[in-house]
């Protein structure tokens, strides 16, 4: 497409576009990092998670104030009005994804000094590798205004839901087991939850992204498969019962 | 995330879009020997605000003209091609234009009171075949003062002239005058551009009313004015229809690029 | 410049001014009752006004203008609306220019040649119709200007109601036009109250009552005024400048009317 006739809309659009990938930028980086400090124990890596968040949340406030203006002001049509939209809608997104970086961030500093079992720790490491590939390529895709690669992140979102279901189940029963690690595990529950989410978010992008580009919703169901909400586990014959 | 419909005034119910007021077919129309619209093919539907937009040079004037025959004035500008109201082809040599006329209303872009009073301005038209008594002139003045929103602010001036009143209530004028004679399609010519931002308000309101009971086609170069008020739009340039259609859709997802262009701001 | 302007403003001023003067303290000695009731005085003779030959002016000028007026609107309006662009437009156009700056004395010949010689006397018909030459490129000139300062978007607005050409010429345009349209008959009128030299070929003048059937010299202020006051008889004279005067405040009172008409049109 053409510039507009009027530059100041041009660098308006570019400015939102610009403020969106220092937003992606830091909720990627809040993800690794919480991670990484939950599987190193480092208190002092989620000390810094929590901190940038409020970086986040002044980027998406400003996100949403410039684009209120530029509606009032030169009243968008067609792809810039979608542009717009786009743009605070995915500032929200990734403000809730640092949100739920940061509540990961504050539960790893809750069980500093507790047993970190590998195979858990294995497990939520893995999904948030997960999460943060979806977010990534989202955030490249709407870059590249790249619908393909947007549907494709659409439809990966079952794979961290299956993880999470199985994560689910694996804390369930290690709960079961060992009383001790109770508090550990609950943390952990809501650390993949907290991962699942994002998925969540990365997804919500995706579909931002298809109506950025073609003027449409993305049809069809998204495909969900959290089964968590319906899992159950029996306890194993003869547990120990306290 | 669903994209809701614009609100409901603006909508055409399912009747409404079924019918037609007017065809154009291949309508091509030259000024002496260059040609400024290029094979039309348009439908106007009936009871629908129907916006022509483009650039400069368009042909959007153009074409709303040839609705009316005003070309027809001038030696040297021709058409060719039809335009059918009510299955009757107005481009033709056997229309009397004087009857056209009256059932297709057109109201200009500056306001042009005559230099009569209010009331001998809105009466004209009535009063030009002489068969009509002084009552029903007198009742269809005030008839059509009402409809066009001024009767309020002029009742009690009838006899000054119509010279006298403001820009905007003179467009109104201009716009009662056409009424008086119980047209059936008006043609507006860019009617806001002389008007301050209030009056061109009411201008709007009035046009958004008026299409309850006449076809409308406006042209206008104001993008926003159209998404506002039009239940169809046709985007031209260069004497060629490049897209016609919902007005929802043209200013939200256009299908042609040079519309998308266009209504962005990045041409034109 | 500007001073150069000045000076050239002031010079004309100047000799205006002089000229009024001069119109205004001779002519107000001759001024009385009697300027207006009395015929003219025979040679020599003392007392007697200018009665018959403001009248004969009167006539004749009335006459002028109503031949003209209709001819020049209807000209004007030609001009302006129907036959624009066309060839014989423009070839109209052109001989009205000319026939405007033609020297009267011209058209006075030719009316002598056209009507007086033929009738075997002079007349005041043939004054008229000579004066009427005059007016009708001034009124046509007025008329085509002023109509064409009407704009189009008024005439599109006639038609578009179904109004036929004619009638948006005449109930919209004229109507439009119509304060200019009279400025430029008040100008002709003035013009041609002051006119002598084709007066001198057709209507000439007479010493008393004309005959009311107009064969015949016709008595009228601009010969009359010639006549005395090339004249050694002092009465004559200052009958002569009295009725300078008079036709000076007429012209005077016309073209105040034509601009406070205009004026209270346009505003």
């Amino acid at each position: 497409m053409p510039d507009h006739i009027i530059t100041a809309f041009d660098a308006d659009l570019g400015g939102l576009r610009h403020a969106i990938a220092e937003m992606g930028g830091i909720a990627e980086k809040m993800l690794a990092d919480s991670t990484t400090a939950l599987v190193r124990d480092d208190a002092s890596l989620a000390q810094g998670v929590i901190e940038i968040d409020s970086r986040l949340d002044a980027l998406q406030r400003d996100i949403e104030e410039r684009s209120i203006l530029i509606i009032a002001r030169r009243q968008p049509m067609a792809a810039d009005l979608r542009a717009i939209v786009s743009a605070m809608r995915i500032a929200g997104d990734l403000e809730r994804a640092g949100d739920l970086a940061k509540n990961t961030a504050k539960r790893v500093l809750a069980m500093t000094g507790h047993t970190h079992p590998r195979r858990v720790v294995a497990g939520v490491s893995h999904m948030s590798d997960l999460a943060a590939r979806q977010l990534k390529e989202v955030l490249d895709a709407y870059a590249a205004d790249d619908v393909e690669a947007a549907k494709v992140v659409w439809n990966r979102d079952g794979e961290i839901d299956a993880l999470n279901n199985s994560l689910f189940r694996e804390l369930l029963t290690y709960m079961m087991e060992d009383p001790r690690s109770i508090s550990f595990c609950a943390h952990m529950l809501f650390c993949a939850k907290n991962l699942e989410r994002i998925g969540d978010h990365a997804t919500n992008i995706a579909e931002t992204v298809h109506y950025l580009v073609t003027g449409e919703a993305l049809d069809g169901e998204r495909p969900k498969s959290d089964r968590s909400s319906f899992a159950i586990v029996e306890a194993p014959a003869g547990a120990a019962q306290k | 995330m669903n994209l809701q419909p614009l609100s409901s005034e603006n909508a055409s119910s399912p009747a409404e879009t079924a019918a037609i007021r007017l065809v154009v077919r291949n309508l091509d129309f030259f000024y002496g020997d260059s040609r400024a619209l290029k094979a039309i093919n348009l439908d106007i539907g009936d009871r629908e605000v129907t916006a022509l937009v483009g650039p400069s040079g368009c042909g959007k004037s153009t074409l709303l003209r040839t609705l009316n025959r005003m070309y027809s004035l001038y030696p040297g500008q021709r058409a060719t091609g039809s335009v059918l109201l009510d299955g009757r082809n107005i481009l033709g040599p056997d229309i009397d234009l004087n009857e056209l006329r009256a059932r297709v209303g057109m109201v200009f872009q500056k306001p042009t009171p005559f230099p009569m009073s209010i009331f001998d301005n809105v009466a004209f038209g009535l009063r030009l075949d002489g068969r009509l008594s002084a009552a029903d002139v007198a009742a269809r003045t005030e008839e059509a003062m009402r409809k066009a929103a001024l009767w309020d602010e002029v009742k009690d001036r009838l006899k000054t002239p119509g010279a006298s009143l403001s820009g905007g209530q003179q467009q109104r004028l201009c716009i009662a005058r056409a009424i008086a004679l119980r047209p059936e399609v008006i043609l507006f010519d860019e009617p806001t551009s002389a008007l301050d931002p209030i009056a061109t308000a009411r201008i709007e309101e009035l046009v958004g009313e008026l299409r309850r009971d006449y076809t409308i086609v406006i042209v206008t170069h104001n993008m926003q004015q159209a998404a506002r008020i039009s239940q169809k739009t046709v985007f031209m340039y260069l004497g060629e229809v490049v897209e016609a259609g919902p007005t929802s859709r043209i200013f939200m997802n256009p299908t042609e690029n040079r519309t998308q262009d266009y209504v962005t701001g990045r041409f034109g | 410049m500007k001073l150069a302007c000045l000076a050239a403003t002031v010079l004309c001023l100047f000799f205006l001014g002089w000229i009024l003067l001069m119109v205004v303290v001779e002519g107000g000695k001759g001024l009385s009752l009697a300027l207006f009731t009395e015929p003219t005085p025979g040679p020599g003779s003392d007392g007697g006004g200018l009665a018959n030959a403001m009248l004969g002016s009167l006539v004749l000028t009335t006459f002028g203008i109503g031949v003209a007026t209709p001819i020049g609107v209807l000209a004007g309006t030609y001009l302006a609306e129907i036959g624009n662009g066309s060839r014989l437009a423009s070839t109209v156009r052109f001989l009205n220019d000319v026939l405007l700056s033609a020297p009267s004395i011209l058209i006075g010949v030719f009316v002598y040649a056209l009507m007086v010689e033929p009738m075997g006397s002079y007349s005041g018909w043939a004054g008229g119709v000579a004066l009427a030459i005059i007016a009708t490129p001034v009124i046509v000139r007025a008329t085509e200007d002023m109509l064409r300062l009407v704009p189009p978007s008024l005439r599109e607005a006639g038609i578009a109601l179904g109004a036929s050409q004619a009638r948006v010429i005449t109930s919209i345009v004229w109507r439009a036009a119509r304060a200019g349209i009279l400025t430029g008959i008040l100008l002709a009128t003035a013009r041609i109250s002051g006119e002598t030299a084709p007066l001198l070929f057709t209507a000439l003048n007479n010493n008393s009552w004309f005959d009311p059937t107009l064969v015949g010299g016709v008595a009228n202020l601009p010969v009359t005024i010639y006549q005395f006051a090339l004249s050694p008889f002092e009465n004559w004279q200052t009958l002569a400048w009295a009725g300078a005067l008079v036709i000076t405040l007429f012209i005077l009172a016309l073209s105040i009317l034509g601009r406070f008409l205009l004026d209270r049109k346009t505003r």
